[in-house]
């Protein structure tokens, strides 16, 4: 299998993820405590390290089986579609593990249970433009697909696959909110304003990971549209002018073509399709004006879905970091409940 | 606008839950358009089924005191019912008294416990 040079970048970038999820980014409670300027006390913070080293471990162990199965799934698709399938999986797999990583606290022994008939949205918890945010990348995401399914120099072929899963990734806008809300509705852990506030920083925490994860996967789709783009944006073959005497289809491998000593306008082009067929065209082209091999329609697009791949790969790489350490980034919160009550309603009975 | 529910009660606690909302809206504790929040977060906050949650608020849904809506979720309807003034005095009344009974029932000094019932009261 020969590898293209981003191919062999994106494989080592990947490898260099895998080894910095288990080297590095290490949650520290003491960091976590200062970052949201919250006193650090005892109880809240063996709430925190517990919370911290689950939702790494979920993080980790989500998304090195996503990426494994993201990457196997992506296989048949050519390396492009293992990178960034792996990518999609590694991504995913960490927002589940983000939002599942979350510790459940359970409920008091006592008969009576209380709450606070506030309803809790995820709004209160989330950078102010992340909604926002996501819904631009999703529609940009939607609408470059559609152009350059559009604007496709020929037939899709096997791009198509490419691209509906490019379009899948638009699913990790309603699952990744669906994560933030099921984060958003768990038990309050009952107790004081400051516990109240660290558990509402803890969600708030949870909730941006998710919402760098979900950008993550829809960035990966970008990189994919791109991948896809790029592939059906060009293609090999004979042609001049709109008029094409020899095109293999997009993802072929092996291309060549060649002439014959005794006919130079006699052409021997060669290719292996996605489905590992060989074909073999002999054409004779009539005159010198001929494109022979890799043929760009029209540059401009070509490098809109390279550059488009480009900042689907390196965005998505930003976001798994932002995902990672969204810990360490001070939270918004609702404003701090007052005393809570039936702690001391318990001490008057 | 805290909302307790006592297990150990012989009321079942979706009528817990549906006569404090009533109570608190009926009061204007609650204000028209406010949100409240979804069966899932408060069954989950009550540590009761969402079934509980889901079936009190449908009966406030029926009394006109909160409406649903598929994507907004729950809120206090725009002119839910008032409760009538006396209504509101009876209960009081009733509370206060309550209150009193368990405070010399239990030989606690006055001043503390009103104390702490007023600390409750400006939190």
């Amino acid at each position: 299998m020969r590898l293209a040079i981003f191919e062999i970048v994106g494989f080592v970038v990947l490898l260099t993820i895998v080894i910095g999820m288990f080297a590095g980014g290490r949650p520290n409670a003491a960091r976590f405590f200062a970052t949201n300027d919250i006193a650090p006390r005892p109880a809240d913070l063996d709430h925190v390290e517990e919370w911290l080293s689950r939702s790494r471990r979920g993080r980790v162990a989500g998304g090195l089986v996503g990426m494994v199965l993201g990457a196997l799934g992506g296989a048949p698709l050519g390396t492009g579609g293992m990178i960034g399938g792996a990518g999609i999986g590694l991504l995913a797999g960490a927002m589940l593990g983000i939002a599942t990583g979350h510790p459940r606290s359970q409920p008091s022994t006592s008969n009576a249970q209380h709450a606070w008939l506030v309803a809790r949205d995820e709004r209160d918890y989330l950078p102010v433009h992340a909604t926002s945010t996501t819904y631009a990348i999703a529609g940009l995401l939607l609408a470059y697909g559609i152009f350059a399914i559009v604007t496709a120099a020929g037939p899709l072929g096997r791009t198509s696959a490419i691209f509906a899963v490019g379009f899948a990734t638009l699913l990790a806008v309603p699952v990744g909110r669906r994560f933030q809300r099921l984060t958003l509705e768990l038990r309050r852990p009952e107790g004081d304003t400051e516990s109240i506030r660290v558990d509402d920083a803890l969600r708030a925490s949870a909730l941006r990971g998710i919402h760098h994860a979900t950008i993550g996967v829809l960035l990966c789709g970008l990189l994919l549209l791109g991948y896809a783009a790029v592939s059906t944006q060009t293609y090999f073959g004979i042609a001049h002018d709109g008029h094409v005497l020899v095109r293999a289809e997009p993802l072929s491998t092996s291309l060549s073509a060649s002439t014959t000593p005794a006919d130079p306008h006699r052409y021997d082009v060669r290719w292996r399709s996605p489905d590992g067929a060989r074909h073999r065209v002999r054409v004779t082209v009539p005159n010198r004006g001929y494109t022979v091999g890799t043929i760009w329609p029209n540059h401009g697009l070509v490098g809109l879905a390279y550059w488009l791949t480009v900042i689907g790969f390196l965005g998505a790489l930003v976001q798994w970091g932002r995902a990672a350490r969204a810990w360490r980034r001070p939270q918004r919160t609702p404003p701090p409940a007052p005393e809570v009550f039936h702690s001391t309603l318990g001490s008057i009975s | 606008m805290i909302l307790a529910v006592d297990g150990a009660a012989g009321t079942p606690p979706y009528e817990q839950i549906r006569a404090q909302i009533a109570r608190m809206v009926g009061g204007g504790v609650l204000a028209p358009g406010a949100r409240l929040p979804t069966i899932q977060q408060l069954a989950n906050d009550l540590a009761l089924a969402p079934g509980t949650v889901a079936r009190a608020y449908k009966e406030l849904e029926r009394d006109g005191i909160v409406v649903s809506k598929r994507r907004r979720g729950t809120s206090v309807a725009e002119a839910p019912p008032k409760m009538p003034t006396k209504e509101i005095r009876d209960e009081l009344d009733a509370a206060v008294e309550r209150f009193a009974l368990a405070i010399r029932q239990l030989g606690a000094d006055h001043d503390d416990a009103l104390g702490k019932a007023r600390r409750l009261l400006e939190a």
